[in-house]
């Protein structure tokens, strides 16, 4: 009937009473300024404490129909979509060959990536700034995409390296005298057999690309073409206007994650721990 | 021979062919622009000057750097804030996680889910959640004025317009929530050996020595790296700034990141090589904290 407890509860009345205590704790700071939000969205004035007197679904009305979020969305989805399947891709090749060959400057590759952690996003953002400026990719996805599939590739290199590095050597040796080329093993025999590593690479890598606000905010002024984190950050300086969609905006553009995160937890859980784990 | 010689060729052109991407990747996006702000922050290279950076002779060579300490209130009120970002989040951010970790692992009753739920925070957009901090603490609609009212009637406190509240609404739109530390935590936690903790229990340690005296000291190398990524993330603070106090009221809430958008992106008095300089600042504080945190934690094992 239930999971298996490794560690039954131990403790006095008082000890387990501070445990609930501090469990109530932690989901009332998690939870309640969403809950907040959400319920505040259906008052016809939004804010302050309590229910609504009456519910009201304008909010999330008008931002179906005059603010159109669906373009935000399906925005957000093919940047962070494409970029991910970019660095997992440029990453995995790079990783594997770090992980598998000897070649002179091969420590040099980890240390290149290692470099990137201490490198922050927004000290060089201006140089990449006028960089995509001269390349026409200022106010581009193409731009953001370039971005992005850069951003972070040091967590992904971790991630993929050591899952290659734990590959039985065997494998490819035996794909090898079955005359395959080198691409070939990679593409045919371990990119297959890496799957579980990919797929941790690859959540962590849209979660952050998903939610990435800086680089959007300062390259997308367009609003047809800006991701659901720039649209809310549009809201601080337009926010008076229709305060109703604001909350409802809010809400929608943090549901979805929390939605795959509640079908996915234990997936989401395994990735967000593995980055550190070599780290 | 002959072959040999082409199938090292072979190996040689997969290697340089499948590094290629990763290697152009690495020199657009961070080798390029790094060179770029070290280069250019020993120059002078601002809205007067706006075509090119100029190299103004050696005596001039640190002019950014003396301006910004001695001279820029923004730079200094920046600096000041980010250090004390970094310095809230080791005194209360990861003690919260630890403490929350030892909580949620003797798995009590719903521990499974409250730990999911600790980590949502984490994973939804900090654009988000800077809205959502932006509107609880709005006096007309937020709930912040209104419960201080309720303590002390007729108060009216405006968390964003007063400097000193302004610092802690910022603060505490990120500083609870450490979903992914504890998530972290936990994680080592359950790979100590059973073992050790039935020897404690048969030898009749209670459950709170237990956690000071085998929990803890295990975790300390989980808990370094656990401060590292805070301490980070304190630094490096932008969204919550940006968001939720726009630097303000006047300087305020500035960061370091914040200030470096401020100074080269986002405002009418640009001062490119002037961000690049304190983007440099930002890089080098970022390594000596790690080299900090990871010491201390070092040592204390070893010990």
């Amino acid at each position: 009937m239930k999971r298996k407890r490794e560690r039954a509860e131990s403790g006095g009345i008082f000890t387990r009473f501070l445990r609930y205590l501090v469990m109530a704790l932690i989901l009332f700071i998690s939870l309640y300024p969403i809950l907040w939000v959400l319920i505040s969205s259906f008052k016809k004035k939004p804010g302050g404490l309590g229910l609504p007197e009456k519910w009201v679904f304008d909010g999330y009305i008008t931002i179906f129909t005059e603010l159109d979020i669906q373009t935000y969305f399906f925005n957000s989805l093919v940047i962070t979509g494409v970029s991910t399947l970019l660095s997992v891709a440029i990453v995995s090749m790079a990783a594997y060959v770090a992980a598998r060959m000897q070649f002179k400057g091969r420590a040099l590759i980890t240390l290149m990536f290692s470099t990137t952690l201490f490198i922050p996003a927004v000290s060089i953002s201006f140089p990449i700034y006028r960089l995509l400026g001269s390349l026409g990719l200022r106010d581009t996805r193409i731009g953001v995409i370039f971005i992005y599939s850069g951003l972070g590739i040091a967590v992904t290199y971790f991630i993929l390296h050591s899952y290659f590095v734990s590959i039985p050597r065997e494998m490819e040796e035996a794909a090898r005298v079955d005359g395959c080329g080198y691409a070939g093993t990679f593409f045919r025999i371990i990119l297959p057999i890496a799957k579980p590593g990919l797929a941790t690479a690859a959540i962590m890598a849209f979660l952050n690309n998903w939610n990435e606000f800086y680089f959007a905010s300062i390259l997308l002024k367009s609003p047809e073409k800006m991701t659901i984190p720039a649209l809310l950050g549009q809201f601080t300086s337009a926010y008076s206007r229709n305060l109703n969609g604001m909350f409802s905006a809010i809400i929608v553009a943090v549901a979805p994650t929390i939605l795959v995160f509640c079908l996915l937890s234990e997936t989401f859980v395994k990735s967000l721990t593995a980055g550190a784990v070599k780290g | 021979m002959r072959g040999k010689k082409t199938g090292f060729h072979r190996r040689s052109a997969f290697i340089i062919l499948f590094l290629a991407p990763a290697v152009l990747l690495f020199a657009a996006i961070y080798a390029y622009p790094l060179v770029n702000i070290i280069v250019t922050s020993f120059c002078e290279w601002n809205s007067k000057n706006f075509v090119a950076p100029k190299f103004l002779g050696l005596e001039h060579a640190f002019d950014n750097y003396i301006k910004m300490f001695t001279l820029d209130r923004n730079f200094q009120m920046a600096l000041i804030n980010s250090l004390k970002w970094v310095a809230l989040t080791m005194v209360i951010q990861v003690p919260w996680s630890v403490a929350a970790a030892l909580v949620l692992s003797k798995k009590e009753r719903g521990w499974r889910f409250t730990r999911n739920v600790f980590v949502i925070p984490n994973i939804i957009s900090t654009a988000a959640i800077g809205l959502i901090f932006l509107n609880l603490y709005s006096p007309s609609r937020g709930i912040v004025t209104e419960l201080c009212n309720l303590i002390r009637p007729g108060s009216d406190v405006n968390v964003l317009a007063s400097e000193n509240l302004a610092f802690w609404g910022v603060t505490f739109a990120f500083i609870l929530f450490g979903g992914s530390s504890c998530l972290l935590l936990l994680t080592q936690i359950f790979s100590i050996d059973p073992a050790i903790y039935e020897a404690a229990k048969v030898d009749g340690a209670d459950s709170f020595q237990i956690d000071t005296k085998i929990t803890l000291p295990l975790l300390k190398p989980m808990i370094g790296t656990v401060s590292v990524i805070a301490a980070n993330y304190g630094l490096l603070l932008y969204n919550e700034v940006a968001l939720i106090s726009g630097g303000g009221p006047d300087n305020a809430t500035y960061s370091l990141s914040y200030y470096i958008y401020r100074t080269a992106l986002g405002s009418k008095k640009l001062n490119f090589a002037r961000g690049n300089a304190a983007g440099v600042v930002q890089m080098v504080l970022g390594i000596l904290l790690v080299g900090m945190i990871s010491k201390i934690f070092q040592n204390k094992e070893e010990a």
